[in-house]
């Protein structure tokens, strides 16, 4: 069976080919449901045995919607002609007819659950690097304490990733007081810990490190009434096109652990999405005000972010870079690049050979 | 990367002459900046520390965050993103952390005037070609009994604008009666317009006097001692405004300004003044405004239902009676050159 590249998605989007967010786990019960990726109208849905599929809305018989039909067998059945769908995207039944046409397979989207969330790839038939890993999200696991949140914006995936890399906005947008200059510095998968998460293939793979002294001014006060004010912290930013694995480091010791992804609904219409993982030490009142604390803070700083991505200039483009901006620029170029990768428009109908 | 379809390109589609145009009610803006959508850009205004009002790109030129969630700081528009500042030239004054600027940011600013209660935004390239037209009755209004119009229409601010050269239509669509037909003469010379204001500079101008003869006064009107013979009208304008002064039997009862805001293709907002002089008798004034305003907003009502539905026909099926209309769109044509040449050698921001 030969598999054909999805149509890629309008140049307004500036999409990489990378791992997205499609949907959180919770949001899809036994149901389909019908969702808006990268400008298409898509459907979502599970099998018997629970696994998922992405795949496009519109039955190929007669355009009805796939999310207004019901699971039965393990195949989607459309709710106009009954025609049904497997997970694979093949279709198994068209009631009435004798043969299957060959143009009513569907092409699915590779997908994967993971942490909560049915992760989608974008820009080629088969993805290009398995979807990295971030074990302490992992919901099993018990050194950690965790909370999510998603947020719609009116920004491209890319605004919303090269802004960890823009070092100047945490001091001039976040008002972080600092007792000193704040450091990024671009970094090879080789500076990084193991225990900052398992790695990603090289060529796929962005990170630097952003570092800075102790707090000082009003935060600095309260940082030290928390008893977190440490002689340094640091910020180890690591991921893929579309998605990074942050660690919060005080004095060497890891706070926290973060995930950052998106969902490209549209042209400046994506969700971000943030998870975090919060240590534990085993002291349970401690441990309880850490994680309290670290989700304020998290949630206050991500909240800042929000009506400059609302109402940024729509669309990708250059600006005029000052010296503070080599993190952002370094970023734009590794994620173009991706851009550049993702299949070029195909205008065939998807279909199986 | 998509840098070119911002700014100049969009207002391409727009057909937009160069002019003097209503950017915002003057009133609009006060401390905090505005977001403003203006010749299909997407644009901020702002008051710098003396009160002056700025127009400029509404996203900063380094990482395009909106400027109109900035704030204004020491006379200067500060972005809220990275605390880039701008001063009401467009320059960037201040970008923190920043050492060693090899070249300076800058924003373009539209030349604005504030003035009647309205901020006139000039679009066109960086300088104006003439100043903004006067209207004096509108220096004196205690003179006048005064009221504010605005309405929103899909329709170009050609099509508004050349509506008053349209004299067929007044008959047709505002079914006004006369003895004799409307008639239309195009003006040679500004200083024919004197009753409307200075004369403005003649290749910027475009006027004309419609008179009718035995116009059918309906019966109230009549009763106020309007018994009428003659109506005239007197307008002259830029490609962007209109004065206009209305008379019955060769006195004036009523004044106007009509601005335009082009605010993106397919949609358009005129508005402005109308004036009637105080004749010393109150409720004399104060009914003729009434019926005024009755019969201004009935006739903009039919006007508008048309241009809800009207293609913009380029090359439309000319009659007799289309010759003023056909030379307004001359005029306007010809300051549509002006404006494309002008604009496409402005660029919304970069380095200076």
């Amino acid at each position: 069976m030969r598999r054909r590249a999805h149509p890629a998605a309008d140049a307004a989007l500036n999409l990489a080919a990378s791992w997205y967010v499609a949907m959180p786990s919770r949001e899809l019960g036994r149901s389909p449901k019908p969702v808006t990726l990268f400008g298409r109208p898509m459907v979502v849905w599970r099998d018997g045995s629970g696994r998922v599929t992405v795949m496009p809305r519109a039955c190929p018989h007669m355009g009805a919607s796939l999310a207004q039909g019901r699971v039965v067998g393990g195949a989607l059945q459309c709710p106009f002609h009954h025609w049904r769908f497997d997970a694979g995207g093949t279709c198994v039944a068209v009631p009435g007819a004798d043969r299957i046409p060959v143009r009513a397979h569907r092409l699915v989207y590779p997908a994967v659950e993971r942490y909560g969330y049915i992760w989608v790839w974008y820009g080629s038939a088969e993805p290009m690097f398995p979807l990295p890993h971030l074990p302490a999200l992992d919901p099993a696991g018990r050194g950690h304490r965790r909370f999510r949140f998603a947020d719609t914006t009116g920004a491209t995936v890319r605004r919303i990733m090269e802004n960890t890399y823009d070092p100047d906005h945490l001091v001039e947008l976040h008002g972080l007081q600092v007792a000193g200059p704040l450091r990024l510095r671009l970094l090879t998968p080789a500076d990084f810990p193991a225990e900052h998460g398992p790695a990603i293939p090289a060529e796929a793979w962005f990170g630097a490190e952003l570092g800075w002294p102790r707090y000082s001014g009003r935060l600095g006060a309260l940082t030290r009434l928390m008893g977190t004010n440490a002689a340094q912290f640091v910020l180890r930013v690591d991921g893929w096109p579309a998605g990074q694995r942050i660690t919060y480091y005080a004095d060497g010791v890891p706070q926290y652990r973060l995930l950052l992804a998106a969902t490209p609904v549209a042209a400046n219409r994506t969700v971000q999405h943030i998870a975090v993982a919060v240590e534990r030490s085993g002291r349970y009142w401690r441990d309880l005000w850490h994680y309290l604390v670290n989700r304020i803070e998290v949630t206050v700083a991500s909240n800042q972010d929000l009506p400059i991505f609302d109402t940024i200039r729509p669309g990708d483009h250059h600006g005029i870079y000052v010296e503070g901006d080599h993190g952002v620029r370094r970023f734009r170029r590794y994620y173009q690049e991706w851009v550049d990768r993702a299949a070029p428009a195909t205008t065939h109908e998807p279909a199986h050979a | 990367m998509t840098g070119a379809r911002h700014g100049t390109t969009v207002a391409g589609d727009l057909d937009l002459a160069a002019g003097w145009y209503i950017a915002a009610r003057a009133d609009t803006v006060r401390r905090r900046p505005v977001p403003l959508d203006l010749f299909g850009r997407q644009l901020v205004a702002w008051r710098d520390g003396t009160g002056r009002a700025v127009l400029m790109p509404r996203h900063c030129a380094h990482l395009g965050a909106s400027l109109a969630l900035g704030k204004v700081v020491d006379g200067c528009l500060r972005c809220p993103f990275h605390h880039w500042r701008y001063d009401a030239t467009g320059t960037c004054v201040d970008i923190p952390g920043a050492t060693g600027l090899t070249r300076t940011a800058r924003l373009r600013t539209y030349p604005l005037r504030e003035r009647h209660g309205y901020l006139w935004a000039w679009y066109g390239g960086p300088r104006p070609a003439y100043e903004l037209p006067e209207v004096p009755a509108l220096d004196t209004p205690e003179r006048y009994l005064t009221y504010r119009f605005r309405h929103s229409t899909p329709a170009s601010p050609r099509r508004v604008l050349e509506n008053a050269f349209d004299f067929y239509h007044f008959m047709t669509l505002h079914q006004v009666r006369s003895r004799e037909p409307v008639e239309l003469d195009l003006l040679d010379d500004p200083s024919e317009a004197a009753d409307n204001g200075p004369p403005i500079p003649a290749e910027a101008w475009i006027g004309a006097r419609l008179r009718s003869r035995g116009l059918h006064v309906p019966a109230p009107i009549r009763a106020l001692g309007l018994r009428t013979d003659t109506f005239s009208l007197l307008v002259d304008g830029w490609p962007g405004g209109q004065r206009l002064t209305f008379y019955l039997d060769g006195r004036m009862v009523a004044k106007e300004l009509l601005g335009v805001t082009p605010v993106a293709a397919g949609r358009t907002v005129m508005q402005g003044w109308t004036l009637v002089p105080r004749s010393g008798f109150l409720p004399r004034d104060l009914t003729l405004l009434l019926m005024y305003r009755a019969q201004h907003w009935q006739g903009t009502r039919e006007d508008l239902a048309v241009y809800r539905h009207a293609a913009d026909v380029d090359t439309p099926v000319p009659v007799r009676y289309d010759r003023s209309v056909l030379r307004f769109r001359r005029f306007w044509a010809g300051w549509v050159d002006r404006a494309e040449a002008t604009e496409a050698a402005t660029a919304p921001a970069g380095a200076a």
